[in-house]
């Protein structure tokens, strides 16, 4: 940068970055109110049986954030989904590590370009965390799907996660996982759930998807 | 704010083009790409863009900066006082901004030949070949589908190769 654009950041920071420096710490994800929540298949409506989902379910806290990224010992990434926020921040995150994988939103008017990937998705696939979760690998170049459910009924919205081995996303395509959120009215009674799903797309990934 | 502060070293010299593009006046630009940032700073956090579409976030501002310029330009009292308030360039930001100014000016011819166009078609052709944006991202700037704006592209495109006397490469 010019010494123009240096000082003028110089100046930009000292004057005006205070207000934004502490807004910016003070945001946190708000959560929904305590209620029943299922989680269901991205644009689907398969409901779990009561599987145990321990390993994956989140504890509800005021200060837990909207997304996770935590790499494992074995190079794998877990991608943790508390709420449908925060996006940019775990991008940001999963771009600084290398990651190809995009988390990106259901918009009715995305008119994103969007190439699915040839299905040539197994070996991502099988080695995507199972354990404890039902997951369903669907043709049409869908990556993996999962479901799972809170721990107990009337608990707030918990959390869902999915584990993804950056070695073998192929080269030149990138994961992107979607979610959205489905209000489930019964009588005068609503519940939310999440839909969630991932797909391998060619790059550049898509910044949104059509819902 | 390092956020923030990645957004504005990866942007800021668009947005001094952007200005650069409107004035000769290196003073002037400095002024308007200061403003655009302290606006930016202001709404990051209420208004800030969505993934990807930092940059027509950030035109958007700059456009609404100048506008606001240009009313109060026309209102000379007020500008001399505006002016008054800033703070002068040193001699090598003035050249470098004067520099930049420079390297924008068939970029002002391009856009004065365009001046018989409806605004829009002006932006689209400014953002699309003059400011790198994709169409997607200058659609969402101008606020039209993407469709339509290849629609406005194509037109001013055309518009302009007819009435031009000099080559145009667009």
């Amino acid at each position: 940068m010019s010494s123009f654009e240096e000082r003028l950041w110089s100046e930009l920071a000292r004057d005006h970055g205070e207000p934004l420096a502490s807004a910016l710490g003070r945001r946190r994800p708000t959560r929904r109110p305590p209620t029943r929540a299922v989680l269901v298949l991205g644009g689907g409506a398969i409901a779990l049986a009561a599987a145990a989902v321990a390993t994956f379910v989140l504890t509800a806290s005021t200060t837990a954030p909207a997304y996770a990224v935590v790499i494992n010992r074995d190079g794998s990434v877990t991608l943790t989904l508390n709420e449908l926020l925060g996006t940019r921040a775990a991008n940001a995150r999963l771009a600084s590590l290398g990651i190809r994988v995009r988390i990106v939103a259901r918009e009715a008017g995305c008119t994103a370009k969007a190439e699915l990937a040839p299905l040539g998705i197994g070996a991502l696939a099988q080695r995507t965390e199972r354990r404890n979760v039902e997951s369903i690998l669907a043709a049409e170049g869908a990556l993996l799907q999962q479901v799972a459910r809170p721990r107990a009924h009337n608990t707030a919205f918990d959390g869902l996660a999915v584990r993804i081995h950056p070695d073998v996303i192929p080269r030149g395509d990138t994961v992107v996982i979607t979610a959205r959120l489905i209000d489930n009215r019964t009588g005068a009674r609503t519940s939310h759930a999440i839909g969630m799903s991932a797909g391998l797309y060619r790059n550049p990934a898509p910044s949104c998807l059509p819902i | 704010m390092d956020e923030f502060e990645a957004l504005y070293r990866a942007h800021v010299g668009a947005v001094t083009a952007f200005f650069a593009r409107r004035t000769r006046n290196p003073q002037l630009v400095a002024d308007l790409t200061a403003d655009t940032f302290v606006e930016a700073m202001g709404s990051y956090i209420s208004h800030g863009p969505a993934d990807g579409s930092e940059r027509p976030w950030l035109f958007a501002i700059a456009k609404r900066v100048y506008a606001k310029h240009c009313e109060r330009a026309s209102r000379r009292a007020d500008a001399a006082r505006r002016d008054d308030a800033r703070r002068a360039l040193n001699e090598d930001e003035t050249e470098q901004l004067a520099e930049r100014i420079d390297t924008q000016r068939s970029a002002r011819e391009l856009l004065a030949a365009l001046a018989a166009l409806p605004a829009i078609d002006r932006e689209a052709i400014e953002l699309v070949h003059l400011a790198g944006f994709t169409p997607k991202e200058a659609a969402a700037a101008v606020g039209v589908s993407a469709g339509a704006l290849r629609v406005r592209l194509f037109r001013a495109r055309a518009k302009l190769r007819k009435e031009s006397t000099n080559d145009v490469q667009l």
